[in-house]
């Protein structure tokens, strides 16, 4: 026999002042299978969740309908108090007269009480077909993938292994540090970016519990928080580098000098080599496209100079599976292209540069050894515009974001660049300054105030090169002066874009993006390192354009999500997932591609038929991927699969107890 | 239809002897020569006995289900005798993995229209009393037929071939099977009894797109013409249709796109659908058909054609069948594809309905 307390809440005036609370908790109290029907002022109160507990006890209850408010507010807590009074906690249903009846209905006193009889009705037929779940518990691989070498990825790999865990870090590139191993100073405290960033760098090279997938990327992901299997493609260095010791002997030989990336173009580099001379792992990789011996055939100088044999032109890409129970997306961001800013002269004339290469014409191991000269014919330029928001919070552009970073930025340049020429003018044309964060609009104070920068604000219409300078237009919208400068040279402030290939990554993992391409969180102000896929977590600049400071708190807090993850002995699932009836199921697979999670797979199952036994397929569901959202129990057409705790039976007995 | 019997038992014995298959699924002659009935031979002798001929009605997809369905590795084969109906019902039955494409060989042959019995009788009710059918030829506008009756006399019948063919028939999609193993060869130059029948008013073979735009044709102009009418007319349409179902079953019996192990109509808890006849139930058991082979039905008319109260069944399903077309930009959505336009999660689902609902 079915024994069901029904418990009507006034919700204060919230409920009662529309619904007749009493004459629903009367009207119930006849409903077969009810033995008790209450009502109270407030049911998540305590008295209110011991009048539960107590019913529970009293009247041996074997089910429990809440008519109160959204589930999404107290389903928990109801649930909570029944598993406290000894009841499964799956027992208990919430019927929501409030937002579906009190709320929607304050003129209607009549109508909306009997909806709430209706409803509460409704979720009594269901709760009596209710059956008693336990949570799933799936086995989890205690170990964290993280996908990015930037100062995100490493702050969060160390924090991890720090802490006991072992992390597998990928990193595209041949080294790790990412950006900031390209900046000279860092706001808003001017310290030197690689003294702050190399013993992060060393840390992490050298961590027992990191390991350390450089010149690699994440080709494949399969499986599920918890228990993902990871495809990390190593791309061909054409070094050995565990015979390789590290004498950069290959390096000083190699004939071809080639562009340095790196330096942004500004410097040069061998074809075979490391980056910087910090660069960890301090392991050359030969650039293929430059190499003479893969272009002509002939060289292999770095070959008869390395006295450990570690130069390999043969190498193979391999790929290997690494099993980790979280992911960290760490990736970054990439400048705009210099392609989308012909007016300002980016990429015609040489002494426009953007951010990046101002960074590198500063810093003292850059090409210029910290001395700022310009790339065209390496004077000190005397006279330097800055342009802020290129790109940025322009839809014209294709970015209507603000890229949070360059008013502050620009400051520093401004600033730098005066401590290098004090005699020099620096002017800044900006839309507005934002300088929200903790020292900073002292800081873009002390540049105007102290170092004499002069903020236009404005914009600029047109830059171009005129006998050896370069002529900035634009308009000062203050005074509403027309305003010409002819400078030396120009730095822009170009935007903060996702790296170019976040989508196909974002693929690669499940996980969304905005439009731009930067990963999507999963709520934006309650879960901003989570993504939407469970076990793949978020953080720095792949996210949303951010500094240092934030993109380390933003790592850490993604590493202590996974931490919490890891702490349990396994996964434990909701049990409200998809189940396969499998003697019903015709093995169809109708359901497979419906699901958005992929939680599906065939499976065969062995069946006597007669004296016989025959192989039949049927589907399964994967408890660890699926998030009970129940596409698949719709689209079966034979009823097989279902969902608990929303079972077609259930549904059916509620929309019974509405319609007849 | 063009003489296959010949070629249709030779392939069968020399199946049956090589131990290819188990069974070869066609036609045998029933107690009725107007009404031969769905056979199923398993050795030579059996095999000598089959045939196809222009009375052969009954669609042969299902029982390919009955003799190898469902299991993962059958233990053996069958051989089945493919009209192009026929053959979307397999192909069907393949698509939605109820049968394995390597347990089954697909004789395909080539279909000009089956004549309906009932409209021959209400022709001419002398030909209840066939002995022997002596010829027979289905051209482009003319249907001729010829009978020895059980008293050695003769009696013969032309029409038009919307008087004497299968409804189904008159709407065919696909002539040719749209997949086979073995294409049986006609009996070389010989239409069934081209020398004492008149000369053919045009064959009919071959893939004829023309035919196929015809017969989609007629079945759009039924569907717009539903359509059109006013809500109000179009319930009283359909609630006319529903009252006379007698719940049979038949139509999903029969229908290739019905192949669940257990139907959600047999289930009793929950029960989707009562028992009763009521009005609501007869809608709830139709819409339930029809939205369950929607973007499935194969267009093949078995439904229709085994429906004992004549409900036209084909337009709901070709209602549904042009819209999947039209919402999905599905090209001929008869024909069973490897995705099916209802069948996978897309975040960009164009869910037109949904913005039909939107926009009001
Ligand atoms: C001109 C300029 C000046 C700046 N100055 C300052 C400053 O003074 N102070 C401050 O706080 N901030 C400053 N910033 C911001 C700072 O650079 C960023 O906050 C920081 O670098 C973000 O770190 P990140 O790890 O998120 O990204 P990144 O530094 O971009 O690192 C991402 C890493 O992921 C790797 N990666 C990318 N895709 C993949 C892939 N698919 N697989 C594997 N690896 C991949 C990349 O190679 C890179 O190593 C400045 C930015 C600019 C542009
Ligand atoms: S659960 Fe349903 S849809 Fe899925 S394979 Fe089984 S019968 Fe087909
Ligand atoms: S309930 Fe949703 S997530 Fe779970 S198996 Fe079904 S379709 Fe997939
Ligand atoms: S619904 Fe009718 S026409 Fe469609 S596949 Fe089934 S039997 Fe054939
Ligand atoms: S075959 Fe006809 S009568 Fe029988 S259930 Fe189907 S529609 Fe109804």
């Amino acid at each position: 026999m079915k024994r069901i307390g029904v418990f009507v809440c006034w919700c204060g005036f919230n409920i009662s002042g529309t619904i007749d609370v009493k004459a629903v908790a009367s009207a119930l109290a006849d409903h077969p299978g009810v033995v008790v029907a209450k009502d109270y002022k407030y049911m998540c109160s305590e008295p209110g969740q011991a009048m539960i507990k107590e019913a529970i006890a009293e009247h041996r209850l074997s089910g429990v309908v809440v008519a109160a408010c959204s589930p999404s507010m107290h389903e928990t807590t109801f649930r909570e108090a029944a598993q406290a009074a000894g009841l499964n906690p799956y027992m208990l249903e919430i019927a929501n007269i409030r937002e579906h009846a009190s709320w929607v209905h304050p003129d209607d006193k009549i109508a909306a009480t009997r909806k709430a009889i209706d409803l509460v009705k409704s979720l009594v037929e269901k709760v009596k077909r209710n059956e008693a779940l336990e949570p799933i518990h799936v086995p989890m691989t205690k170990r964290a993938l993280v996908i990015g070498g930037g100062i995100a990825g490493m702050q969060a790999a160390l924090d991890l292994a720090d802490g006991g865990t072992e992390v597998v870090l990928v990193e595209r590139d041949s080294h790790i540090g990412g950006h900031m191993a390209q900046l000279s100073e860092t706001f808003p405290t001017l310290d030197c970016a690689s003294c702050i960033l190399t013993p992060r760098t060393a840390e992490v090279g050298r961590h027992p519990l990191i390991k350390l997938h450089a010149y690699s990327e994440v080709a494949e992901v399969s499986g599920y928080v918890g228990n993902f299997t990871v495809k990390v493609r190593k791309k061909r260095t054409y070094v050995d580098w565990d015979k390789c010791i590290g004498c950069m002997d290959c390096m000083a030989k190699c004939p071809k000098k080639i562009p340095s990336q790196f330096e942004r173009g500004l410097g040069i580099r061998k074809a075979i080599g490391v980056a910087f001379p910090q660069a960890i792992p301090y392991r050359p990789v030969i650039d293929r496209d430059a190499c003479t011996y893969f272009k002509t055939g002939k060289c292999r100088i770095c070959e008869r100079v390395c006295s450990v044999g570690a130069i390999d032109f043969d190498q193979e890409e391999r790929v290997i599976e690494e099993k980790v129970g979280a992911i960290i997306v760490a990736t970054g961001y990439d400048l705009a292209p210099k392609a989308k800013f012909g007016e300002y002269g980016y990429g015609k004339i040489k002494d426009v540069v953007d951010g990046l290469e101002f960074e590198r014409l500063n810093s003292s191991s850059g090409p210029t050894e910290g001395v700022i000269k310009r790339p065209s014919d390496g004077k000190i330029p005397r006279e330097v515009v800055f342009i802020q928001c290129v790109g940025s919070r322009d839809v014209d552009k294709g970015n209507s974001y603000c890229s949070k970073i360059c008013c502050m930025y620009t400051a520093k340049h401004a600033m730098l660049y005066k401590h290098k020429v004090p005699d020099g003018q620096a002017y800044v044309f900006y839309m507005d300054i934002r300088a929200g964060g903790k020292g900073y609009e002292e800081f873009v104070q002390r540049a105007v105030e102290q170092d004499g920068v002069l903020y236009l604000r404005g914009r600029v219409s047109k830059v171009y090169e005129d006998d050896g300078k370069v002529i900035v237009r634009g308009q000062d919208t203050l005074s509403g002066e027309n305003i010409e400068i002819a400078a030396d040279m120009v730095v822009l402030a170009t935007a903060i874009e996702p790296q170019r290939d976040s989508r196909n990554l974002a693929q690669i993992l499940k996980i969304g993006t905005d439009q731009y391409g930067f990963f999507n969180e999963a709520h934006p102000k309650l879960r901003p390192v989570e993504s939407m896929t469970r076990g793949v977590f978020l953080a720095g600049c792949a996210q949303a354009p951010k500094d240092i400071p934030e993109t380390v708190a933003q790592a850490s807090g993604a590493a202590s999500k996974v931490d919490v993850l890891f702490s349990k002995d396994d996964l434990v699932v909701e049990p409200l997932i998809a189940s396969v009836d499998e003697a019903i199921c015709s093995g169809c697979m109708w359901c497979e591609p419906i699901c958005p999670y992929h939680a599906i797979e065939p499976k065969t199952i062995e069946e006597r038929v007669g004296k016989k036994s025959v192989a039949r397929r049927v589907a399964s569901v994967n408890a660890g991927l699926c998030q009970g959202c129940g596409a698949c129990s719709v689209a079966c057409r034979d009823g097989a699969m279902n969902l608990k705790g929303y079972t077609n039976q259930q549904i059916m007995a509620e929309v019974e107890a509405l319609c007849l | 239809m063009r003489e296959y019997t010949a070629s249709l038992k030779r392939e069968a014995e020399r199946l049956l002897s090589e131990g290819r298959v188990k069974t070869v699924i066609a036609f045998g002659p029933g107690i009725d020569p107007l009404a031969p009935i769905p056979a199923f031979a398993e050795d030579k002798d059996e095999a000598s006995d089959l045939l196809v001929n222009a009375f052969s009605a009954p669609g042969l997809a299902k029982y390919v289900l009955d003799e190898v369905g469902g299991v993962e590795k059958p233990e053996h084969s069958v051989a089945v005798l493919a009209r192009g109906c026929d053959s979307l019902g397999i192909a069907r039955l393949i698509a939605d993995k109820r049968v394995q494409r390597q347990s089954v060989v697909i004789l395909g042959v080539h279909c000009d229209g089956v004549i309906d019995r009932g409209k021959l009788l209400a022709l001419n009710p002398a030909f209840s009393r066939t002995k022997n059918i002596k010829s027979v030829a289905i051209g482009e506008d003319e249907v001729f037929v010829e009978a020895e009756l059980a008293d050695r006399s003769a009696v013969s019948l032309r029409g038009r071939p919307e008087d004497l063919l299968l409804d189904k028939c008159l709407k065919c999609l696909e002539r040719d099977p749209v997949v086979f193993d073995i294409m049986l060869e006609p009996e070389a130059g010989t239409m069934l009894g081209r020398e004492t029948g008149p000369t053919p008013v045009g064959d009919r073979g071959g893939v004829d797109q023309g035919e196929k735009e015809k017969s989609l044709r007629a079945r759009r102009s039924l569907v717009a013409e539903t359509e059109a009418l006013s809500s109000e007319s179009r319930y009283e349409f359909w609630a006319r249709q529903f009252e006379r179902c007698i719940r049979c079953y038949a139509c999903r019996n029969v229908c290739p796109a019905c192949s669940c192990r257990k139907c959600a109509f047999d289930v009793p808890d929950p029960e989707w659908v009562s028992k009763c006849t009521w009005l609501s139930e007869q809608f709830m058991f139709h819409f339930l058909r029809a939205f369950h082979v929607a973007g499935r039905c194969v267009g093949c008319g078995e439904c229709e054609r085994a429906c004992p109260m004549g409900l036209p069944l084909s337009l709901l399903n070709d209602k549904l069948m042009k819209d999947v077309e039209e919402m999905f930009g599905i090209e001929d959505p008869h024909v069973p594809k490897e995705s099916e336009p209802l069948g996978f999660y897309s975040p960009d689902d164009p869910e037109p309905w949904a913005k039909e609902v939107s926009e009001g």
